[in-house]
């Protein structure tokens, strides 16, 4: 991996460093954001190629009209852009990036413009299945028309909109973002306990809707 | 995944079944304005310093500012202290001259009681000083302040010239007038005399009452008594405000006190 003393001279040294070391194949995220960051376009490129589709589902699967999500997911790229001189390597680089996302949502939910969902409560309490099965497939209007590709997949995604935002919020992050329990917990600022209960929630309840399609 | 709430099957049906990703444009955008943000800004980066150019001599001008306040505040007995700590006797100036170069070199330190003596004599000036402002403060808090002294020095001679002028005046118009005009005249010199401030004590002015054989009763307002008695001295002339001296009333009334009595007699 190389090292931020490294970045500070330049892309150019960059990328040497890189191929002394065989790690040019394979330059972590952090790497590619330094280098970014001192002037190198092409790493933006491989980075944004390697978080663009966790990061967008990560917006389609909170929001629920394609025009805020897409709108979401540019906002927090741009940040990425804008912030690229103060960004420092304390963290994993899909931490960082998530939190921004994560508070680009919350922001957007304090706003008012999220569309409300009808949602289950924290008690464990499954969904109605009337209620699960009363909502339709694939619209060819919102964003889950390009996330479900079949009826497992339309339920499952209508199972996800019903869980409260936490544990929505949470399982997503899980899922799309690769993170731990604790990466969760800084990035929404709650605890590995809570983090670890919303998981528990939204896993008994997606798993239920699951066994019953299958 | 290695969490132990994670559901190995959901997660594939999740993978299988959540393949969204952002439209072309989308994806264009962003990286346009990625490129653009390096190629259009690249001093962007190197100016975002900590802080600004400016705060960097306000900085250092608050150092100097306050360096230079911190050294006024210092004392300045460096120079005594050295002069203390050395207690070698000077040396004659024909022997500092002729004294070997290391010698010579050592002259600061040789001449440090030279300027102990000068420092002693200095501070014993300064001490005489002080003493004898302490004595003239004392003696001008013991005496009486000279002011009130003069002025009652000058009022016992006021009073004495006019207690004078009154009984010559007196004389000149007993001489014309008859023994009872005397009586009277004596009697409003008296007056005249005691309308003055301190009349009481003065001796002069009680003796000239006293001798008056038809003197009335001193009355408790002298002011106006002196007035009637004036204008009984002098019927010819107008009635004087209280307090006036006898010799204004004569001069307003056309006779000089000193002089008008050989005028008369002639």
């Amino acid at each position: 991996m190389a090292t931020v003393a490294g970045i500070a001279t330049g892309p150019h040294t960059l990328r040497a460093m890189f191929a002394s070391t065989g790690a040019i194949d394979d330059p972590s995220d952090e790497a590619l954001m330094l280098a970014y960051a001192a002037g190198d376009a092409a790493a933006f490129d491989a980075l944004y190629a390697r978080h663009r589709s966790g990061l967008y589902r990560y917006f389609v699967h909170h929001l629920h009209a394609a025009g805020h999500a897409d709108e979401l997911f540019q906002d927090v790229w741009m940040n990425v852009i804008r912030v690229r001189a103060t960004y420092a390597p304390t963290a994993r680089f899909a931490t960082w990036l998530y939190t921004l996302a994560h508070n680009r949502m919350v922001d957007h939910w304090r706003a008012g413009a999220r569309v409300t969902t009808v949602s289950i409560d924290d008690d464990g309490e499954t969904a109605p299945r009337a209620e699960i099965e009363s909502i339709s497939g694939a619209r060819n209007d919102e964003p889950e028309t390009r996330v479900a590709a079949s009826e497992i997949g339309a339920r499952i995604v209508a199972a996800l909109a019903l869980l409260p935002d936490e544990q929505r919020d949470a399982f997503l992050l899980q899922h799309e973002g690769g993170h731990s329990l604790a990466e969760i917990g800084a990035i929404t600022g709650v605890g590995d306990e809570t983090v670890k209960s919303r998981l528990r929630y939204a896993t008994a309840k997606l798993r239920a809707i699951l066994k019953d399609l299958q | 995944m290695t969490e132990p709430d994670t559901d190995t099957d959901l997660h594939a049906q999740w993978r299988k079944h959540s393949i969204a990703t952002p439209p072309a444009a989308l994806d264009d955008a962003i990286r346009a304005a990625a490129h653009r943000a390096v190629r259009a800004k690249p001093s962007a980066l190197r100016a975002r310093a900590p802080w600004p150019t400016w705060a960097t001599f306000v900085a250092a001008a608050s150092i100097g500012v306050i360096a230079i306040g911190v050294w006024q505040l210092q004392p300045r007995d460096v120079d005594e202290i050295r002069s203390v700590t050395s207690d070698v006797p000077a040396p004659t100036s024909t022997a500092a001259g002729t004294a070997a170069p290391h010698a010579r070199a050592e002259g600061a330190i040789v001449a440090v009681p030279a300027v102990r003596e000068e420092l002693r004599s200095s501070k014993a000036a300064d001490a005489g000083r002080a003493q004898e402002m302490a004595k003239q403060e004392m003696d001008r808090q013991a005496s009486p302040p000279i002011s009130e002294e003069k002025q009652s020095v000058a009022l016992a001679k006021k009073r004495d010239i006019a207690a004078d002028n009154a009984v010559a005046q007196s004389k000149v118009v007993a001489a014309d007038r008859k023994p009872d005009a005397v009586t009277a005249a004596s009697a409003a010199a008296a007056a005249a005399a005691a309308a003055l401030p301190g009349a009481a004590t003065d001796r002069k002015t009680e003796a000239a009452a006293a001798a008056a054989p038809g003197s009335r009763k001193p009355s408790p307002f002298p002011a106006n008594d002196a007035t009637r008695a004036d204008n009984a001295a002098s019927p010819t002339a107008p009635a004087q405000p209280t307090g006036a001296s006898p010799a204004a009333s004569a001069q307003l009334a056309g006779v000089a006190p000193s002089a008008s009595a050989p005028a008369r007699r002639a």
